[in-house]
């Protein structure tokens, strides 16, 4: 399969700390990969530059052998990536709808269906009764539920998830698995940094990190 | 354009949901714009009411200022008796007003009043009133003998209006011979009535109401309407302020009507006076030349005092929006970080802010301009009904762009810089921010 992102030769500093060491990676389309290690291990940081949030390393960054230039990265995260963050980072004061729509707010495209289909996703997470309630009103499920309708609005090729399922109960991580397996199974690209080893083996690939380098690339083979 | 319009909407929508931490910067920019627009449209008004004055002035009158009595009495022989007319001034209650600045001593003096006067002051301060080229001469009124003697024999003679005339007989008619008693310099005196005159009426001295009031007394047949509180004219001969000291004599030349040839033939006679050496130095002519570069140094004028109002409330304006957004983007660093991370470019970012900051302007212009509006409204009120004077509302395209040129800078000028501060945090700190 051909890789959607490939990362080469990635050095990360933080003065003169290096948290990511001449990190390779190629990411097919269509994998699901979770991505594991101590903490401080380099993690969030290789999430970071994954999900060109941190365009400060050195190395290359191509999506579809393209090298990703760093004026592009806004554009890009818009269109091709679908965020899930542990705090929600929703806009308190604004609803959920509006929340929803932030990327497409800031997007170029234009999606003449787009609020038909924000208002399926609504129904489809049972969120429809919460739709214009101000985010700081609603519960932490349902925060992280709209967290998902947003990160899929765009309709991206590749999901991102940095602890997704750290500040929730069972029942709403259970359905944050779901989701992301469930988005897997449609094509899309899912990568997932968890503490979770249960959940980490969900994933079709593991990628353990220490001391900023991949110290274990492995396939997961579902148990039957 | 769509995305501008829903980066809009979305502004439009966090500025609502900021509404109390704007409340400040709303009110800050309110103020100043306030202060701008009721002291710009004052500054206007009171040029466009002078300039229609001085105007009426240029087009109607030759004004001469004498500082010699015998010249100006060689003046007056120059000209036409009834070329010469003046009428004015206010008064309140029951008092009568002369002002010095608008008699001319030719064989009267005509002195505008409400009822029949109790006392009488005179205005003999020039200064208070500035010079009469800068004035507003636009209170001449014509007036016209209805019956009785335009001459006086003795200084206890009055010619009174005609309408002053049916509040004390009925009739212009029956009013010469009565005896008025007025007061004067601190002492009452009786008058006797020896003309009666009609003043043509003009919205610029009375209000409409007033007017059409008086006009249906003239088609009743002269009947006076009881405790009605008309504007009348009493016209005294000189020698009744013959213990004033007058230093300066203002003759006016009332153009109207008279032919260009006529026109011409006054301006020579002035001329002549106006070359010989002896009267270069007791003599002033206004030429309607003066009036017009008077007109345009009062302009500049106008112009200067908006221009530094304008900075002033720029500045004013301009440390209030910028502090308030620098604070307002230090307070949303999350906000500005979860936009960035789902896409929103640097130009979106400071775009955002631009039109929140728009949107807050615009509701201060609303709530500035209702409010200076609202004053103003009473201003003019004022000055057309109570003090009826012919007061001029003119927008001015110049005053208008001084506003825009205000608006772009406040909502442009001051907040780019706190809007590009605001591209300029990392999105993984504030992500990370509880």
């Amino acid at each position: 399969m051909a890789s959607i992102i490939e990362l080469k030769n990635i050095t990360k500093r933080f003065e003169e700390k290096v948290v990511l060491n001449d990190v390779c990676l190629d990411i097919e389309e269509g994998d699901y990969i979770s991505v594991i290690g101590a903490s401080g291990a380099g993690k969030s940081t290789l999430m970071n530059i994954i999900g060109a949030l941190d365009n400060q390393y050195d190395g290359e960054y191509f999506y579809r052998g393209h090298l990703l230039k760093r004026r592009e990265m806004d554009r890009y995260r818009n269109e091709k990536l679908g965020f899930i963050f542990q705090q929600f980072n929703l806009i308190p004061t604004l609803s959920a709808y509006d929340n929803v729509m932030l990327p497409y707010v800031y997007s170029a495209l234009d999606n003449q269906k787009i609020e038909e289909e924000c208002e399926e996703l609504f129904v489809r997470f049972n969120l429809h009764n919460q739709k214009n309630q101000i985010v700081n009103t609603l519960s932490g499920g349902e925060k992280q539920r709209i967290a998902l309708i947003r990160s899929i609005i765009m309709k991206p090729e590749i999901i991102l998830a940095d602890e997704p399922t750290g500040n929730l109960d069972m029942d709403n991580a259970r359905l944050i698995r779901s989701f992301l397996r469930q988005m897997n199974e449609e094509g899309k690209t899912v990568i997932v940094v968890t503490h979770d080893n249960a959940f980490a083996n969900e994933a079709k690939r593991k990628l353990r990190i220490s001391g900023g380098k991949i110290i274990e690339d492995e396939i997961v083979y579902p148990l039957i | 354009m769509k995305s501008y319009i829903r980066l809009f909407k979305l502004s439009v929508k966090l500025y609502s949901a900021n509404m109390k931490r704007n409340l400040y910067l709303t009110i800050s920019v309110a103020v100043s714009i306030f202060l701008f627009l009721i002291a710009a449209l004052f500054v206007d008004f009171e040029y466009a009411t002078y300039v229609k004055g001085s105007k009426r002035v240029q087009e109607n009158y030759i004004y001469i200022s004498c500082e010699d009595k015998e010249l100006y009495n060689l003046m007056q022989q120059q000209f036409d008796k009834k070329s010469l007319y003046l009428c004015m001034h206010t008064m309140t209650g029951g008092n009568l007003y002369i002002d010095k600045k608008y008699r001319i001593d030719i064989d009267y003096n005509i002195i505008l009043t409400k009822n029949i006067p109790q006392n009488i002051y005179i205005h003999s301060n020039l200064e208070a009133h500035g010079e009469t080229d800068n004035s507003n001469e636009y209170s001449f009124e014509k007036i016209e003998l209805v019956c009785g003697a335009d001459e006086f024999t003795s200084s206890n003679q009055v010619i009174i209006s005609e309408e002053y005339a049916c509040l004390l007989a009925g009739s212009a008619e029956d009013a010469l011979g009565k005896k008025i008693m007025m007061g004067y310099n601190g002492a009452q005196d009786v008058y006797s009535v020896v003309g009666v005159y009609r003043q043509f009426l003009t919205e610029t001295r009375l209000n409409k109401e007033t007017v059409k009031e008086m006009e249906s007394m003239y088609t009743k047949g002269n009947t006076a309407v009881d405790n009605t509180p008309l504007i009348s004219t009493v016209i005294m001969p000189e020698t009744a302020f013959s213990d004033i000291d007058i230093s300066s004599y203002e003759l006016y030349v009332f153009l109207t009507g008279k032919t260009e040839q006529q026109k011409s033939i006054y301006l020579t006679r002035i001329s002549k006076f106006e070359e010989q050496d002896i009267y270069k130095d007791k003599f002033t002519y206004i030429t309607p030349k003066d009036i017009e570069t008077a007109n345009q140094e009062e302009w500049q004028i106008n112009m200067q005092t908006k221009a530094i109002l304008l900075l002033i409330v720029a500045v004013i304006s301009g440390i209030s929006v910028f502090g308030t957004m620098i604070n307002s983007v230090s307070d949303r660093r999350k906000e500005i970080g979860i936009k960035k991370a789902l896409g929103a470019s640097d130009g979106s970012i400071m775009l955002g802010f631009v039109f929140e900051n728009l949107i807050n302007s615009l509701i201060a212009i609303i709530i500035a301009a209702a409010l200076a509006g609202f004053i103003l409204l009473g201003y003019i009120f004022y000055q057309r009904q109570i003090v009826m004077s012919d007061y001029t509302v003119r927008f001015y395209g110049e005053t208008i762009l001084l506003f825009v040129i205000y608006t772009v800078s406040s909502v442009l000028g001051f907040s780019l810089l706190p809007a590009y501060s605001a591209t300029q945090i990392n999105i993984i700190d504030t992500l990370r921010d509880e």
